[in-house]
């Protein structure tokens, strides 16, 4: 790593100042990325912001009217192991579940995640298909918007001078929501998403689909929302033709390249394979049982 | 510039001056002379120089010294007493668990968090808690088989040995 | 099956050392940390093939913490850096010294130097085309043609094995099979990366702590690089962390030990995981043709074929006659050719080329067993070579050593008798491995209190001290506790060659039970003047001497070994020395149990069963825990391991993230069958254990796939885009 400062502000007002005044100073929460980039020297930022010490950063906690918060240092080890994240909001948990090891999501964080931008991220098509908002902290006060907006590209976010995210607000599903997030890897663990699919899916009492989610990793520039699948769905039943349907006219969505990990060819088949999976977890996860209601 | 941080390791506390680019495992290598935390690949893939830090186990090469400032650690030089091995590191020796020993301190780490949280795992679940402890000789079959025996062993009289250390 | 006439040897002893390394105090070779120790990196070209304009090295010079900086023009015409020409990316161009490694790694930045890039040639297949780009400027090669006369480039050795009358057993014959597999190359992947420290003393001597598999390979190899001669080094070996062949050879230790001769100053130089991938050992890739002849009986009648090995800037080449394997083929004609690449000069990797052309010879010996009908225990039992027939290696086999190892394997699988599910299979495949021997060393010195030293220069690569300990612990009839094994550096023992080649447990176990032989022989004269009676007459039994027939008259070892230190012949002691000893192949056979999901691809591995005929186990964990590792290896070949490098010759995948070997979660238990019919050359039996596990796996699997899903997936790793490809192709046809 090239030297670099360390600030560890105690307050989200030092935290901005920290980064307005060295407006090429990188954030750490988790750094289970950024510091292989420094190690690396894909990254020589002079200064370095860490946040886990900010009041409440690692707030992970829920509310039927708000939903669930997500603080800026909160781990994929807290979000996996959240009863309510595995109940309610199954991609997201399952998402942060697939990421490293249990050392890394002890450390890494869902913000980071975001915040990094890699179309490849793994709680990021959860957090879309749960339409969940990010809230931005920054010398002119605090905005929100959508994840799905504010990630830009491969390593591009919407934050500006002095921003950091503070916060995820995921709402609250409605019920009969059920959610999944499935990845393709050569290897069980310790892998980044070749392909990465999650799919929400709200029915009404009688088992009509009145709402979907499809999220596609690792397919194009950021996760990409499959809004011509979804559309399959939404007003029908789940047969398995119409999940079929979907599938295939997710994968026509995709804009997949070849890279390292698989061809486009490859990326494309697996986003069929999996979306139709995953629409069927989904589903399942949707239709109340008595098990899922004790738990 | 450097920072003046504390830590706690295995109990002892020390006071240390660190340039911000040092990982924690540097300072536990470098600066404190504790050699027992290997690197392997200092990118967090391999798991080598797992440790424990307040509470939680995480890959002390992807740790900056001054994050860990105020924290309390705990490395492979703090799992066994003077007196004798903890239960984990007894079977990884006695069940052929170790070959060329270099990912051997992460194992144990892990392990023993992992007993820590849930004493008693099936094997599956010790799997899926090694994920992150890659092992280049042995295959895992004995790191498996052993980590299972201490299991067994811990759930005796033993336990008082692991509760004692944080 | 334990002998019950042994005490010591053929139990389950864990590591001697193993205390030591579970607490964190054994010492790798990065944990060495000494007084005004400088740091060493080194500057590598990022280009696959380049030559040198020009290098700048003022900048980095002048940065404060930089002690020295070294290229080739301070070398002085030694070639440890390029001069002229970079061959491929990792390539060593300058080493820079600092206070510590940051300073180091920043300077490294510094160096400034000018390339001009030139074409390289990165796979074999297209590397010896007339028209491929040469890989080394001045490299000396085959003058090989094609069929149009042309001139292959990039061929730096050529060989071939002609017998029989091929043509006429492929016209005659009643299924033949051919089939073109490609194999990438493969990296140990040791979790220890190399480092290694010099400290150069006033007087000019140099003491060298590194991690290797032989000191003394290590002391030749750094005399040579630096022309200076071996007795100004002295060569300390630490435990090593994992090796697996690639530390047979040198990484950076000459660079480590030429900087502190001009530093004057401690020099530690590590290597980093990127490193290692760009300028490790690997084990070479290939492209192999093969065709494969049998009759309806199933018994093979021809082998022929073309294998082109990945052999990178020195163009290595490979062992032709794997590609035939522990089968009687009557009619053979291969050619090998060691084609120069823009990679590194592959090392040694466990059982070196094996894995690469068991691929290839059991896919189509399986391919032919399904043409004809055979089962594929059967077709292999068919053409095993037997007892009393003569291996490619030259011996004469005294048993059935490979067909008792198929049948080991099919019992424990319960081959045939499995329920299997829709898209699950079961592969077989064998392989075989002559282990090798060569000078290797044990002194043995018994204490006062009947404690027992044994010093050896052969390094412990995974457990071979402690089966040194057990085999005098036997021999001496005392408890294995009471043994400690050190290592000895090269100024301490006689020359020892490499841990490597399943030569370590066999040669030095020898070695220890020689030199055991002859402490007992003095304990029983030394004992013969306490209880006053004939050697002859005496006996060792449980630690004591005593009379036979008199067990009242005995005296204990500790009390010999305590009365002979005021003796005139001294202290009991034993020593031996060896050379050569001869040797026999031994085999391993894997047979493999997947699931393959035919949408995703991905290949489950449900159960492996590796047998294989070890001879006895000295240490039956020990042996175990070797098969399942070697296995392991295997396996991860066949399904996910491989280097990858781009179009320009670059690796793409150099960290242990994109570069995949096995987690936990990827393996099954695997299961060992030891099959032990004693080999008359080896101590109480034994055979070198290390290498034959490793060589089936990949095959085994690729077998286990095609009985899954009826598909053969030809190139490594059979990854889940592979497998997908491969369905889709069968569905086209």
């Amino acid at each position: 790593m090239q030297a670099f400062e360390y600030f560890q502000p105690k307050t989200v007002r030092e935290a901005v100042q920290a980064l307005h005044k060295h407006p090429k100073a990188m954030v750490l929460a988790g750094g289970t990325d950024l510091l292989v980039r420094m190690k690396d020297r894909v990254n020589r930022p002079p200064a370095v912001v860490d946040v886990k010490r900010l009041p409440r950063s690692d707030d992970l906690s829920y509310a039927g009217k708000t939903g669930l918060h997500i603080g800026a240092a909160v781990s994929m080890r807290q979000v996996e192991l959240s009863s309510v994240a595995q109940s309610r909001f199954g991609a997201i948990a399952q998402g942060a579940t697939f990421v490293g090891s249990i050392q890394i999501r002890n450390r890494a964080t869902v913000i980071g995640n975001v915040c990094n931008a890699a179309p490849s991220a793994d709680t990021a098509p959860g957090l879309i298909v749960h339409d969940a908002k990010v809230q931005i902290a920054g010398p002119k006060g605090r905005r929100t918007m959508t994840v799905e907006d504010f990630m830009k590209g491969p390593g591009k976010n919407d934050l500006k001078r002095g921003e950091f995210v503070l916060g995820i607000q995921v709402p609250a599903p409605k019920p009969r929501t059920g959610s999944a997030y499935v990845r393709h890897t050569p290897r069980e663990a310790m892998d980044i998403a070749v392909v990465g699919v999650g799919a929400s899916v709200t029915l009404s009492p009688k088992g009509i689909c009145t709402a979907a989610g499809i999220c596609l990793g690792a397919v194009a520039p950021v996760p990409l929302r499959a809004t011509k699948a979804e559309s399959i769905l939404v007003g029908q039943k789940l047969t398995p033709g119409k999940i079929a349907q979907a599938a295939l006219v997710a994968s026509d969505e995709a804009r997949p390249i070849t890279d390292v990990r698989a061809t486009a060819g490859f990326r494309r088949e697996m986003v069929r394979v999996l979306t139709e999976r995953m629409i069927k977890a989904a589903s399942r996860a949707a239709t109340p049982t008595r098990s899922r209601r004790a738990a | 510039m450097t920072h003046d941080i504390e830590l706690t390791v295995n109990g002892v506390a020390h006071s240390v001056s660190v340039e911000p680019r040092k990982t924690l495992l540097s300072v536990l290598r470098d600066q404190l002379h504790m050699t027992g935390t290997k690197e392997g690949c200092s990118t967090g893939d391999c798991g080598a120089c797992t440790v424990i830090l307040d509470g939680k186990t995480v890959t002390s090469c992807l740790v900056l010294g001054v994050e860990a400032d105020g924290s309390d650690v705990t490395t492979i030089e703090g799992i066994a007493t003077c007196e004798e091995l903890h239960p984990v590191q007894e079977a990884i020796v006695e069940k052929g668990g170790v070959q060329c020993g270099f990912c051997t301190a992460g194992i144990i780490v892990s392990s023993v968090a992992l007993l820590n949280e849930n004493p008693k795992p099936t094997p599956d679940q010790i799997r899926r808690g090694l994920a992150g402890n890659l092992c280049r000789c042995t295959g895992y079959t004995k790191v498996i088989e052993a980590v299972t025996d201490a299991a067994k062993k811990i759930k005796k009289p033993a336990r008082r040995k692991v509760s004692k250390r944080k | 099956m334990p002998n019950p006439s042994l005490n010591s040897v053929g139990k389950r002893v864990g590591r001697l050392n193993g205390p030591d390394i579970v607490t964190g105090r054994t010492l790798y070779a990065d944990d060495i940390q000494l007084q005004e120790m400088l740091h060493g990196r080194v500057l590598r070209s990022p280009h696959a093939h380049a030559l040198i304009r020009s290098i700048d090295t003022r900048k980095a010079r002048k940065l404060p913490g930089v002690v020295d900086v070294i290229t080739a023009e301070e070398t002085d015409g030694l070639s440890i850096l390029a001069r002229k020409e970079v061959r491929y990316q990792g390539d060593k161009v300058a080493v820079v010294v600092a206070e510590n490694p940051d300073i180091a790694l920043d300077a490294v930045e510094l160096i400034e130097v000018d390339y001009q890039v030139l074409g390289s040639a990165t796979d074999p297949f297209e590397g010896i085309a007339p028209n491929a780009p040469v890989a080394v400027r001045g490299a000396k090669n085959e003058d090989v043609r094609d069929e149009n006369g042309k001139r292959y480039r990039n061929v730096a050795a050529r060989d071939e094995i002609v017998q029989g009358d091929v043509d006429a057993a492929f016209a005659k014959a009643d299924a033949v099979v051919e089939n073109i597999y490609r194999a990438p190359y493969w990296h140990q992947t040791y979790m220890e990366p190399n480092s290694c420290t010099a400290q150069a003393q006033p007087g000019g001597r140099v003491t060298l702590w590194t991690s290797c598999q032989g000191s003394f390979n290590i002391r030749s190899a750094v005399a040579d690089a630096l022309k200076i001669g071996e007795g100004r080094l002295r060569v300390v070996p630490l435990e090593m962390g994992g090796g697996f062949g690639a530390k047979n050879r040198l990484f950076c230790e000459a660079h480590a030990v030429f900087a502190s001769i001009r530093t004057g100053r401690p020099v530690k130089i590590l290597i980093n995981r990127e490193e290692e991938f760009l300028d490790g050992h690997p084990a070479p890739g290939c492209w192999v043709r093969l065709k494969t002849a049998a009759r309806k009986d199933g018994s093979i009648t021809a082998v022929e074929g073309r294998i082109l090995w990945d052999g990178g800037i020195g163009g290595r080449n490979g062992n032709l006659a794997r590609l035939v394997g522990p089968y009687n083929v009557p009619n053979i004609r291969l050619e090998g050719f060691g084609v120069r690449t823009n990679k590194p000069t592959p090392g040694a990797y466990r059982a070196p080329g094996a894995p690469q052309t068991a691929m290839a010879r059991e896919s189509n010996i399986d391919a032919l067993a399904h043409k004809l009908g055979i089962d594929p225990i059967d077709i292999r039992l068919k053409n095993a070579v037997r007892k009393g027939d003569r291996t490619s290696g030259g011996v004469t086999l005294p048993h059935d050593w490979l067909a008792n190892t198929i049948k080991a394997a099919a019992k424990e699988a319960r081959w045939g008798k499995t329920g299997l599910k829709k898209n699950q299979g079961m592969g077989i495949a064998c392989g075989d491995w002559q282990n090798g021997s060569g000078p290797t060393n044990a002194f043995i010195a018994l204490s006062e209190d009947g404690s027992v030293q044994v010093l050896t220069g052969q390094v412990d690569i995974t457990g071979l001290h402690t089966v040194m300990a057990q085999i005098v612990a036997e021999v001496l009839t005392v408890p294995v506790g009471k043994v400690t094994v050190q290592l000895g550096d090269t100024d301490k023992v006689p020359y020892t060659s490499l841990s490597a080649g399943s030569k370590a447990a066999y040669s030095a176990g020898t070695a220890a039970r020689k030199a055991a032989e002859g402490a007992r022989e003095r304990l029983l004269q030394e004992a013969a003047d306490i209880l006053e009676a004939a050697p002859a007459d005496l006996e060792l039994k449980g630690g004591k001497v005593s009379v036979i027939g008199l067990p009242s008259r005995s005296v204990t070892v500790a009390d010999v070994a305590s009365s002979a230190m005021d003796s005139n012949d001294g202290p009991v002691t034993g020593q031996w020395i060896v050379g050569k000893i001869p040797t026999y192949p031994s085999y391993s056979v894997n047979i493999a149990t997947v699931e393959v999901d035919p949408g995703t691809g991905r290949v489950h591995l449900l159960d492996l069963v590796a047998a294989q005929d070890v001879g006895r186990a000295l240490n039956p964990m020990l042996v175990e825990g070797q098969i399942q590792g070697g296995a392991t290896q295997s396996i991860a070949y066949g399904m996910m391991e491989g280097m990858i490098y781009d179009e320009e010759g670059r690796v793409r995948n150099a960290n242990l993230l994109d570069y995949a070997i096995p987690t936990a979660p990827d393996m099954p238990d695997i299961r060992t069958v030891l099959v032990e019919e004693g080999c008359e050359h080896g101590p109480y039996g034994a055979k070198g254990v290390g290498e034959p596990p490793i060589i089936p796996g990949a095959a085994a699997v690729a077998n286990a796939i095609y009985d899954a899903v009826g598909v053969r997936v030809t190139e490594l790793p059979m990854t889940p885009e592979r497998v997908v490809a491969a369905l889709d192709q069968a569905r086209e046809d």
